[in-house]
């Protein structure tokens, strides 16, 4: 039995990359004719790690690299198409924008909907309410509709929400960027808090500081495959001498 | 305890995300405010008022007592139709949320049905208001809709399943299905009754037959107008044979639209 809060293992995921045009019941038939090409992506190739709880380790990479994959991956919501990943207790977090709240609902009913969908109980997301809204800092605005939100806001909501059920396994994928510098150091300052009490962090950021500050230990993911994974310091002076160089033709 | 969490595995503790799923649906829908549903009524409303001028007055129908006819079979309608129309979208609508949490996907037609037939319920009491006007005694034979609509329920969460996984690939699907609605409500027996069909002359024996077998929904329109208003006097002698052939349907297209959602559910948050 590994203690590891995250194990991942030889995984691959392998993606249908569908072409410009919809698809559409026409093409069904015409395909039926004339089979259509499609291409076949593979957005992560071979990953193995593991992550032990009270660990923080920020994923970087160019666009494109399979960062969010990974972390959709370890959440449960996409499959792996090759190797497995286990998680011990439950991973939680945000991915990109806090998008997913309903903009005619008002942020009390997005909190509670978004309670209901991450699988906890009437209780469970009654207990922490009140939380939630303070940490967002968001009291005079919960009962208007999200629509009026600026993005801001509506992130802090969605992280506070994320944050707020403490699950072993947090994932957070590049969604401080909009938050102000405030939110930032109160945000980072938490993710660090939950750290010391052994919650697993996957940070996804693009602000070398923000993953310099935070995490002990960086990997980088390059073209689906992971190429580095050490001290954040080394991994970081590593990448950004790389992207160096490739500004530089 | 927060239960299991995968997109594949459902339990009745998610029952708590359908209702508050239904909740957000139907303040959307009724704008948040108690006319809202009176607003959305207006609209099929005015449809029974067009049809009873339409087939009473112009086209001189000899069926007695056409808006209520018209009317007890026209909110089951109106259900499935609705029901089907959101359905086919109910994933595609909430693409955010299947990309940003591992529930259990099949929530989301399960809610998309049963906000419908909160709406469905409202109906009914505004339909037993104008039993107490006319009037009409209640009676026994009403509890006939209970079952009658569990049938429906069947039929028509196994076709959310197989056009809500169909429109993921295929986003025009929406169009052939609106088209395909329309079609059907005039084969099904709600602009006339079933009678009319058995006595035509027109129509061999074969394709009366294929009228009432082929159709799961038209034993139960036949149903719901017997029980809300014939006092349960079913105008088929065999009406329970055909019952029992939309029953076979409903379970058929039940278990065919949970193979098609399992084998695919696991793409949805990769089709953008
Ligand atoms: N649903 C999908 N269908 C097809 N291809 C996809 C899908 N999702 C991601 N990809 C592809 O997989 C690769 C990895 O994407 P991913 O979103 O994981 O990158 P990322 O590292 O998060 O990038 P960024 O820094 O821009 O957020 C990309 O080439 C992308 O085009
Ligand atoms: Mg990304």
């Amino acid at each position: 039995m590994s203690e590891a809060a995250v194990e991942v293992r030889s995984l691959s995921k392998k993606f249908i990359v569908r072409h410009e045009r919809r698809p559409s019941v026409k093409r069904l038939f015409t395909r039926l004719l004339r089979p259509f090409p499609s291409n076949v992506l593979w957005a992560l190739r071979g990953i193995s790690l593991s992550i032990e709880p009270g660990q923080a380790v920020g994923l970087i990479g160019e666009n494109g690299s399979g960062k969010s994959t990974l972390l959709r991956i370890v959440a449960g919501i996409l499959r792996p198409t090759e190797g497995s990943v286990h998680v011990r207790g439950r991973a939680g977090g945000l991915f990109e924008l806090a998008a997913g709240f309903h903009p005619e609902l008002s942020g009390r009913d997005n909190i509670w909907l978004s309670g209901a969908l991450m699988g906890y109980s009437p209780r469970q997301v009654a207990e922490r309410f009140d939380t939630i809204v303070e940490f967002s800092e968001m009291a005079d605005f919960i009962d208007i509709p999200v629509k009026s939100y600026s993005s801001g806001m509506a992130l802090r909501v969605g992280f506070a929400i994320a944050v707020a059920f403490e699950p072993e396994v947090l994932l957070v994928d590049e969604v401080l960027a909009v938050a102000d510098a405030h939110f930032q150091r109160k945000a980072y300052g938490h993710l660090r808090r939950l750290q010391e009490r052994g919650t697993a962090l996957i940070i996804v950021s693009h602000e070398t500081a923000a993953i310099r500050g935070t995490c002990s230990r960086a990997l980088w993911l390059d073209h689906g495959q992971l190429r580095r994974d050490g001290d954040t310091n080394e991994v970081l002076d590593e990448y950004l001498a790389y992207a160096e160089r490739n500004n530089h033709g | 305890m927060s239960q299991d969490l995968s997109p594949t595995k459902f339990s009745l503790a998610w029952l708590w995300a359908v209702t508050q799923l239904v909740r957000r649906d139907l303040k959307v829908r009724y704008k948040n405010s108690a006319l809202g549903f009176f607003w959305s009524f207006l609209n099929p409303l005015m449809q029974i008022v067009i049809l009873t001028i339409v087939f009473k007055y112009i086209m001189g129908s000899t069926i007695k007592n056409f808006s209520m006819e018209l009317f007890t079979c026209f909110l089951p309608w109106m259900f499935f139709s609705q029901a089907l129309n959101d359905g086919a979208v109910c994933v595609a609508k909430d693409f955010l949320l299947v990309r940003k949490y591992a529930f259990p996907r099949i929530i989301l037609p399960i809610a998309s049905l049963t906000s419908n037939l909160v709406h469905l319920g409202l109906g009914f009491l505004v339909l037993f208001a104008i039993f107490l006007v006319l009037p009409v005694a209640f009676n026994i034979y009403f509890l006939w809709v209970l079952p009658l609509l569990a049938i429906q329920c069947c039929l028509t969460l196994g076709l959310m399943l197989l056009f809500a996984t169909l429109h993921m690939y295929y986003e025009d699907i929406r169009f052939l299905l609106g088209s395909a609605i329309q079609l059907l409500f005039f084969l099904c027996p709600i602009v006339y009754t079933v009678d009319q069909v058995l006595t035509s002359e027109r129509l061999s024996a074969f394709w009366k037959e294929f009228y009432l077998l082929a159709n799961p929904l038209t034993p139960l329109f036949i149903g719901y107008r017997t029980a809300l208003l014939h006092g349960g006097e079913w105008p088929l002698a065999d009406y329970f044979t055909y019952l029992a052939a939309s029953i076979a349907w409903a379970l058929a297209v039940l278990c065919l639209g949970l193979m098609v959602w399992r084998r695919h559910q696991w793409r949805f948050p990769e089709l953008v």
